[in-house]
């Protein structure tokens, strides 16, 4: 039913006023209740307790026959009360002719009306102003104001003032700056010290290589020179013995040049075209008549010259022919033959002997045995041996 | 900004910071310089750095030596001086030489004796007057030569003193013209056995330890 808060609201609207001014005319206003009334005074409210309070009412009905009588009384009283207060002196009536006025006695007149003069006046508040602040307290001038006056130079000298500034300042920069120097010049003779050092011992270094390098060019050259020399010894004894074994060679093979040479001859390489001709003709003449007479006498043994020839024979066509090549190259050589063929006759058979040996022993070795034995010298009487 | 009218406090005093910087730089500068009278020296220090000229300190600092106080007063370092303030001129004006000698607190007439040994009108060449300094450092021409070259390098303190050959024929053609016991065949031969080292080094500079042989050893 009730929507919790109960509230209300009326526009603000002024309230006629019904209060008069002035007192009017009593009697006619009596009966018109009081409209106020002290409500200490007021019969209505119930005082004292509660609990002993007597019951009016139930004595019944002449209570309020007495309780009406009793306000008439009263009123009556009250009424009398008032008249005779406002039978007061009074102005007398006015003269024949006059009337009476009311007049203001006051200092300033003021218009009276019934109707009081209203004015209607707005206020406003302006919208979101901020309090304003506080104002200072500035409590009241308290005291006595008194003035001095200060003349210069009574309240500060300046050389008093600025003389422990002073020492501060010159004191501290001479002790700083001498602090500096010394450690400047420190550092700065130590450096010295040290690129002095530094030099010296450059100088020194390079000293030593100097000297190293000397030595070692020595070293190098003393190798070198040992190189030589021994390169020379090696080369001299290479050479001798290179001489040695040239000698020796030489010495040896002294004899290969002739021996060639004969052996060549011997093999019949060497010849005289001419007589190979001739001799050539004598021996196929020769060879014709062998073999006819071979053919005429076959049983004919060849213990002798023939034998010799005839054993020789067997190996000898081959050997002979070869023999025959080798003599006819043989045959420019030995130009003297013809000549020596006479004298050699006598010796034939002694030489034949030799002959066969050096034959046997030359199909082995011919060169050596024709070397030693000079076979060209034999070659021509066994030529002429054979027939 | 400056004082206030009045000033009611020490606090109110105001002190310029690059004051103590200042203040500690030539006090570094005096220390190591030494000069004989500070405040002609201040004079010539001050002068020249406002200016932005080299100023005339010394780099390391030089125990001054006793026999200077009756001598030239002229040392090595008082010369490196001079050179590290004229190095970039040829030229050099009389006038402006003879202040920077005065400010280096030097005797005079150490100056005219110097100029008595080549005279000349206004300007002088500036390698030729370090000569004749260097000259008068040592006695012989050879400690002039190593005096001058330990002027002249570029190289680290103690270290190899080297100086491009043809400074180093020039002044000592110079300086061995001046000198009447040296003959200029002798010069000639010297400088052309010298020259040879130098060319086999390939980097065209001559080094101390070319011609002056050092007595120290390790």
């Amino acid at each position: 039913m009730s929507t919790g808060t109960y509230t209300y609201t009326s526009r603000p609207r002024a309230l006629p006023c019904q209060r008069r001014r002035y007192r009017d005319y009593l009697m006619q206003r009596d009966e018109e209740p009081m409209p106020y009334g002290n409500i200490m005074y007021d019969r209505r409210v119930i005082r004292g307790n509660t609990y002993a309070l007597q019951t009016g009412p139930p004595p019944g009905q002449p209570d309020p026959l007495d309780a009406q009588r009793l306000k008439q009384a009263r009123r009556k009283a009250l009424a009398r009360q008032r008249a005779q207060d406002q039978i007061r002196p009074r102005t007398p009536e006015p003269v024949e002719g006059r009337k009476h006025m009311d007049v203001q006695t006051e200092l300033y007149l003021e218009e009276i009306a019934d109707r009081i003069i209203e004015v209607d006046m707005e206020c406003q508040t302006d919208a979101f102003l901020d309090r304003p602040p506080t104002p200072l307290f500035i409590p009241a001038k308290t005291g006595k104001d008194v003035a001095t006056q200060i003349l210069e130079g009574e309240l500060f000298d300046f050389d008093l003032e600025v003389k422990p500034m002073l020492e501060v300042l010159v004191g501290k920069t001479i002790e700083q700056s001498l602090l500096e120097v010394m450690e400047e010049e420190e550092l700065a003779s130590l450096r010295a010290n040290q690129y002095a050092y530094e030099e010296i011992r450059n100088v020194e270094l390079a000293e030593v290589q100097r000297l190293e390098e000397q030595e070692r060019r020595h070293r190098e050259e003393k190798e070198r020179r040992k190189q030589q020399q021994w390169e020379i010894v090696h080369k001299h004894n290479e050479t001798s013995q290179k001489i040695a074994a040239r000698a020796f060679a030489q010495r040896y093979l002294a004899d290969l040049l002739p021996s060639v040479f004969d052996s060549l001859r011997d093999s019949g390489y060497f010849y005289d075209p001419i007589e190979r001709v001739l001799i050539r003709e004598v021996v196929e003449k020769r060879l014709n008549m062998y073999e006819l007479k071979e053919d005429r006498h076959p049983s004919l043994k060849p213990e002798g010259g023939l034998g010799g020839p005839g054993a020789v024979s067997d190996p000898g066509p081959s050997y002979e022919s070869q023999e025959q090549s080798a003599s006819q190259i043989q045959r420019p050589l030995s130009d003297r033959d013809p000549v020596q063929r006479a004298p050699y006759n006598g010796e034939l058979f002694q030489e034949r002997e030799f002959m066969e040996e050096g034959e046997l022993l030359g199909l082995y070795d011919e060169t050596e045995m024709r070397k030693s034995f000079g076979k060209e010298e034999l070659q021509q009487p066994r030529e002429a041996s054979e027939p | 900004m400056p004082l206030p009218k009045t000033m009611f406090c020490a606090q109110q005093i105001r002190i310029p910071p690059e004051l103590p910087d200042i203040l500690k730089q030539f006090t570094k500068a005096a220390i190591r310089t030494q000069p004989t009278d500070v405040l002609q020296w201040s004079a010539g220090y001050f002068s020249a750095l406002s200016r932005g000229d080299p100023l005339p300190v010394k780099d390391r600092i030089e125990m001054p030596v006793a026999t200077q106080k009756t001598d030239t007063g002229l040392t090595q370092g008082l010369l490196k001086v001079l050179h590290k303030q004229y190095s970039h001129k040829q030229y050099v004006e009389l006038e402006d030489l003879e202040q920077k000698w005065k400010n280096l607190c030097l005797p005079l007439e150490k100056f005219a004796a110097i100029l008595q040994l080549d005279p000349c009108e206004h300007q002088i060449e500036w390698i030729k007057f370090l000569a004749l300094g260097c000259s008068m450092l040592g006695g012989s021409i050879n400690s002039a030569m190593k005096h001058l070259c330990e002027i002249l390098t570029t190289d680290p303190e103690g270290g190899p003193a080297r100086i491009p050959f043809e400074t180093f024929s020039y002044v000592y053609q110079y300086l061995a013209g001046l000198d009447s016991d040296i003959s200029p065949s002798d010069t000639e031969s010297y400088l052309a056995s010298l020259g040879e080292i130098v060319d086999s080094r390939k980097n065209g500079t001559i080094g101390l330890s070319d011609f002056f042989v050092t007595k120290r050893k390790i």
